[in-house]
């Protein structure tokens, strides 16, 4: 009788280190991670700890000074091209939601699908209708400066899922919204966290957001401290 | 969404510095479109007044490059000339640029053989031909000078009655005065004297005639030369000086506009700097984003183009209009010469924006996101 194949983490980092100013600086000093596929991670530390730095390697944002990332068992190492790597298996939700003001609602949330071989019509119908989920059906041709924050990055929360990526970046996803806002996104990005099976990764300050997630990941001065358990 | 309209919406952002852009590549096209339009208009109705004469050769002195061949004693020349075979008719042309009335602007005043060749393609509009003591008046020189038939004028303090107006198909006729040789000579005071011998050859001349004659006149007529008349219009001074403006524009205005656009897409992605690391961290390719910056650059140059040559066109007709240059500029537009200043145009957005789009496409999103 053969023994089950190990079931592969979505992501894993294997002594993860980054170093900035030629050294002098150690944002992340040999993390050892593993996330499922599915996990709801919250990211917590104090300010300067490397959750970003980490996010942004996990984004193939940056390369790291040395150690290995996989996604689903590939190495990061071998990715050709970063751009392509990052459209087919990430989204991002940021902070400050980073909307582009001259672009519509709509021609937002296209934006990661323009260059891509693919017909740009079903993904305006897939738009369209993620946007009367979020409860902004009406607000496609409105522009950034006419919505408000929490509208600002349910966009946002669409744009990141456009692609169908099967991993969500979240950098302080409700860091400039108010309770209410950050409840509606927190519990829209949740419903489809469950729904499609993303695994989401959240970087956050706030006990209150870090609650919600299955497992909460405490960083201090570039290294994991708790790896956290699946609540 | 899609990449020109985006592009048009990053153009719409800065609307004072696109339309400054804009300008100026507009001014530089529209300069480059009126020189060469009037160097080109000035050597067509040069080569077309030849034409109309239908003179196959003319004789010159050799070296000589001004607007106007310099004056040389016909008889003789004239003479061997018309021993020559397929030969059939010589006639000599002489010419200056008067002042005739404080009102118009300087014209040409021709004197042609009288009886010969070259009357023959002139259409009288009204009076008679000439008889001695008279001149005839080009319908552009009767409106600048108020002259009809019938009316006097004075030409180098000499005074002729005006026996009839003409039309010619060639403008640089249409704005001079005409009369015989003979008088031509004896008012600018060079007896015996032409600018130039035209020779009409016989209908069984062939190209290897006009060879053989052009050789033979080099041979036997020492210090002179025999040249077509679309020859004589590329050696004239002025057409040369004209044509080496026209090209010094196209270089400087090629120049000026790479640069406008240069500066203007390098200040665009340094304000965008975040926004190109964006959509770098959302997945567009490198080469979506030069593809992007080339194609703000494309617009905004050829947005230049288009207006420029708009602007070209009212330069032009301006000048054709303005009372000193009346009678003198006949400019050529071809439908070929705007679509190379538009491929120009074209050429310099894309050179111009160029370095911007490959410095854009370089940026490290996680940098670029991280500036202010």
């Amino acid at each position: 009788m053969t023994e089950p194949a190990p079931i592969l983490p979505l992501l894993r980092a294997r002594a993860l280190k980054l170093h900035f100013d030629d050294g002098q600086t150690q944002a992340l000093d040999g993390v050892d991670l593993d996330i499922a596929e599915g996990e709801f991670v919250a990211i917590t530390g104090p300010s300067g700890c490397g959750k970003s730095s980490l996010l942004n390697l996990i984004g193939a944002l940056d390369k790291p000074t040395s150690g290995e990332l996989y996604l689903r068992g590939q190495p990061y190492a071998a990715i050709k091209d970063a751009s392509l790597f990052r459209r087919s298996n990430i989204g991002f939700v940021f902070q400050s939601f980073h909307l582009i003001p001259t672009l519509s609602a709509l021609d937002n949330i296209l934006a990661p699908t323009v260059g891509a071989p693919t017909p740009q019509e079903p993904a305006e119908t897939r738009a369209k209708a993620l946007m009367q989920r979020m409860g902004l059906g009406h607000r496609l041709q409105h522009f950034p400066a006419q919505l408000s924050g929490g509208e600002r990055q349910r966009v946002a929360l669409v744009r990141a899922l456009i692609n169908d990526p099967p991993l969500i970046l979240a950098d302080e996803p409700t860091g400039s919204l108010d309770t209410a806002n950050a409840a509606q996104v927190l519990d829209l990005l949740t419903e489809f966290q469950r729904e499609r099976g993303l695994t989401v990764i959240m970087v956050t300050h706030d006990p209150a957001v870090s609650a919600r997630a299955d497992r909460i990941i405490a960083m201090r001065d570039g290294k994991v401290v708790h790896p956290g358990e699946v609540s | 969404m899609n990449l020109s309209r985006y592009a048009w919406s990053n153009l719409r952002r800065r609307p004072a510095r696109t339309a400054l852009t804009v300008s100026a590549i507009a001014i530089g096209i529209a300069a480059l479109v009126a020189l060469t339009a009037i160097s080109w208009g000035f050597e067509a109705s040069w080569q077309k007044a030849n034409d109309a004469r239908s003179t196959d050769l003319i004789v010159t002195r050799q070296a000589s490059e001004n607007a106007m061949p310099s004056p040389f004693k016909a008889e003789a020349v004239q003479q061997k000339l018309e021993q020559l075979p397929h030969v059939a008719r010589v006639a000599g042309l002489l010419s200056e640029m008067l002042t005739l009335s404080p009102e118009a602007p300087p014209m040409f005043v021709f004197g042609w053989e009288q009886g010969s060749y070259l009357w023959d393609h002139l259409k009288l509009q009204e009076g008679r031909w000439p008889a001695a003591g008279e001149v005839v008046i080009g319908a552009l020189a009767a409106e600048m000078l108020h002259k009809k038939s019938g009316d006097r004028v004075e030409v180098e303090g000499e005074t002729f009655r005006v026996a009839g107006v003409f039309q010619s198909a060639a403008l640089v006729e249409n704005g001079a005065v005409l009369m015989s040789l003979d008088q031509m000579q004896r008012v600018s005071d060079k007896p015996g004297k032409v600018n130039v011998l035209n020779l009409q050859l016989d209908r069984e001349a062939t190209e290897a005639d006009i060879q053989r004659i052009k050789a033979q006149v080099a041979a036997d007529l020492r210090g002179y030369t025999a040249i077509t008349s679309g020859e004589l219009v590329s050696q004239n001074a002025v057409v040369r000086i004209s044509k080496a403006m026209s090209q010094a524009t196209i270089l400087i205005a090629s120049l000026v506009g790479a640069l406008v656009v240069f500066n203007t897409m390098l200040m665009s992605i340094s304000e965008r700097t975040r926004e190109i690391g964006l959509l770098l961290a959302l997945g567009w390719q490198r080469r979506t984003v030069v593809r992007l910056i080339v194609g703000e650059a494309l617009m905004l140059s050829l947005a230049g183009g288009i207006v420029g040559i708009a602007l070209g066109f009212g330069l032009t007709w301006g000048l054709e209009h303005l009372e000193l240059m009346r009678g003198k500029i006949d400019a050529v537009f071809s439908g070929g010469f705007l679509l190379v200043v538009l491929s120009l145009s074209g050429i310099l957005g894309v050179c111009g924006g160029l370095y911007p789009a490959l410095k854009a496409a370089r940026l490290q999103p996680s940098q670029a996101l991280r500036q202010e």
